[in-house]
């Protein structure tokens, strides 16, 4: 970014400059809200009986968070966590009225009723905590995939925790939008990279080749850009310059 | 005058998108946000100006809309799609995060704007890309980073708790990075060109390429990385990184020491602040600080000299984080060059001395509420091209009849 506004700059005045970023700047800068509650009202984030960050730190919506999902057996670590785990926000008393109702059609025990104590937003914020133990024990019973489909036909905010097999192999999403190009690597062969999540109708990108191995472009680079002879290079490499 | 001065964004107001309006306004862009007739619903979002609700005291939309000025139109009016038409007409971007066949169904769409417009940037960004179903189905920061990947990243090495999406609408942030770079892009194509064109962005794309080795472990190897506390999720696990201080604070020891200067440095320290003697490893340290030449770092586990020297480094990082607070750690690690980090909240890394002594904090005057508050400033900083935060966020609709009377007085020019 900083470097195309400086380009953009250059642009105008015809003027280079020095740019200078600060990593931790650049990240502090994306925490605006928080640090505004901070001068402004003198509230440091991480206050006692502040919320986990999987809930909403600005509209008030409950539940809002990442619940546990069945997973297929296989899991043999530690404690035997299938590590299976699904996202899901309702924004309104709308969607919570679609979820219970779900949870009403495919209860997982006697309790059927649970969501009745939960209808009001308020009661919900109020015992969040509850909430998303009895939530966590209903989303348990479900494969995050079949559940996800569930919601999305319920339109409410919902989403798989995808691990990288699931995002790259799996999901059309990705695939539709050319994310994952095979580009050309000297030593590796054809191997598969992260592409751009932009598309331009009129530059758009396109990648052909992957890094380059270690000292793969001297010659190219001394000779093409830097105009020496391939004598010249073989002297530098002679008396191990390069 | 900054970088981007003299461009004019229309930006139709959208939670996922104000960020990157925020962006352009604060590098000198003329950001125009279009805001309904009830104004932007993230005026409504706390915290606020002494936890006092009002739809001109959320911090929230004050952060998002720094440098931007206000106009009221209700796009189903046909009135004010006239407006709008003739907005695009004195602008050089417009950036949206609309449904993604809205614009369309009211004739605003790229196709009926580059009429009004012909050189105009048209930038999108939606949940899946313009072209996909699954952009219009309802989506919250949370839900787009789960489905982006990073949360499956992050969290602790218990992993019978969940993964953890990061603090603050980091979903939001990602795409409108992209956005913006997308748009600076596109502008420098424009300036050698005289050319315009459409943008779409994909916000669960953006996220997914942000996941670094979370996605090549998998393309390149077919192997998946498991979450850890603290330090990069990682196909094998890797040693704990964070250490409680003194003072109850945590640092993270980051890179652990792996060259002679660094263990020698260690050693003196340790020395310096009498840790040394009842430190049975010092004789490993010492072995490390006088190493001739470099290490084989691969032999860390095989060759038992090596491990032992890179074991006593750790442990006598721990041992110091032990002894003294979290600060004197920092400082005593960045005197002996080594990389290593307090772990700040937001609000502690502002009021550090080293953010203090580069300025990063700026006053933004209101006016409205007759007080000075103090925001994050410049995320990069350009001598020649001044971030700067021109203006306190718009009061809804605050500026629509300074911008009628401009487009009515270049009409008539």
């Amino acid at each position: 970014m900083a470097i195309m506004l400086a380009l953009l700059e250059r642009d105008k005045s015809g003027k280079g400059q020095w740019v200078d970023l600060a990593c931790t700047e650049a990240g502090l800068s994306l925490h605006g809200p928080a640090l505004l509650d901070w001068t402004v009202n003198n509230r440091p984030m991480r206050a006692a009986g502040g919320i986990n960050s999987n809930r909403s730190q600005y509209a008030a919506m409950a539940p809002h968070g990442i619940y546990p999902c069945a997973g297929d057996g296989s899991a043999t670590n530690e404690g035997a966590v299938d590590d299976e785990w699904i996202a899901v926000s309702c924004r309104h008393d709308g969607d919570w009225q679609k979820l219970s109702g779900l949870i009403a059609e495919v209860p997982h025990n006697s309790d059927v009723n649970w969501c009745d104590e939960f209808s009001e937003l308020q009661q919900r914020l109020s015992n969040e905590d509850e909430l998303d133990e009895k939530l966590a024990e209903w989303t348990a019973t479900w494969q995050k995939l079949d559940l996800q489909q569930r919601l999305r036909q319920l339109e409410i905010p919902v989403a798989a925790v995808q691990i990288p097999q699931e995002r790259i192999d799996h999901d059309p999403t990705t695939e539709n939008f050319g994310l994952w190009p095979t580009v050309k690597h000297t030593e590796m062969g054809d191997v598969r990279v992260d592409g751009l999540p932009v598309h331009f109708s009129q530059t758009d990108w396109e990648m052909t080749t992957g890094a380059p191995c270690l000292s793969e472009h001297t010659d190219e680079v001394l000779i093409d850009l830097l105009g020496k002879t391939p004598d010249e290079v073989a002297t530098l490499r002679e008396e191990s310059v390069i | 005058m900054s970088a981007l001065d003299g461009i004019r964004v229309i930006e139709i107001a959208h939670e996922r998108i104000a960020f990157a309006g925020k962006l352009m306004g604060d590098m000198g862009a003329d950001v125009v946000l279009v805001e309904p007739l009830a104004g932007d619903p993230t005026r409504l979002l706390p915290p606020f100006v002494n936890d006092e609700p009002g739809e001109n005291r959320s911090l929230y939309f004050m952060h998002n809309n720094t440098s931007k000025r206000s106009i009221v139109l209700d796009l189903d009016s046909e009135d004010d799609r006239g407006t709008f038409l003739r907005l695009i007409e004195s602008a050089d971007v417009l950036i949206e995060s609309e449904p993604t066949t809205r614009l369309s169904s009211l004739s605003l769409d790229y196709a009926d704007l580059i009429k009004r417009q012909p050189k105009l940037i048209h930038a999108a960004m939606t949940p899946y890309g313009r072209g996909e179903p699954l952009s219009d189905l309802p989506v919250t920061d949370l839900t787009l980073m789960a489905a982006g990947g990073p949360p499956w990243s992050c969290g602790y090495d218990d992993h019978s708790l969940p993964p953890i999406r990061g603090w603050g609408n980091q979903g939001y942030q990602t795409g409108c990075h992209y956005l913006f770079m997308s748009v600076l892009t596109a502008l420098l194509h424009k300036n050698a060109t005289g050319v315009g064109q459409f943008i779409d962005v994909s916000m669960t794309a953006a996220l997914n390429v942000t996941t670094e080795a979370a996605s090549y472990s998998w393309l390149v190897s077919e192997a998946t990385v498991q979450r850890q506390t603290g330090r990069h999720a990682s196909v094998r696990p890797t040693g704990e990184t964070q250490v409680k201080c003194a003072d109850g604070r945590y640092v993270n020891t980051g890179v652990p020491p792996r060259f002679a200067v660094e263990f020698k440095n260690l050693l003196d320290w340790m020395t310096e602040i009498n840790l040394a003697e009842d430190f049975p490893e010092v004789v490993f340290l010492e072995m490390g600080a006088n190493w001739d030449g470099p290490f084989d770092l691969s032999l860390i586990g095989e060759d038992e000299s090596i491990t032992a020297i890179f074991m006593a480094g750790r442990q006598a990082l721990v041992k110091i984080a032990h002894s003294v607070i979290a600060y004197d750690f920092f400082i005593g690690c960045q005197k002996a060059g080594l990389s290593v980090g307090v772990i700040y909240s937001p609000e502690e890394a502002f009021d550090d001395d080293h953010f203090k002594a580069r300025g990063f904090a700026v006053e933004v005057q209101h006016d409205d509420l007759g007080q000075t508050l103090t925001y994050p400033g410049a995320p990069y900083q350009l001598p020649m091209s001044p971030w700067s935060i021109s203006r306190r966020a718009p009061h809804p609709g605050e500026h629509t009849s300074e911008i009628i009377a401009d487009l009515e007085q270049g009409s008539s020019d």
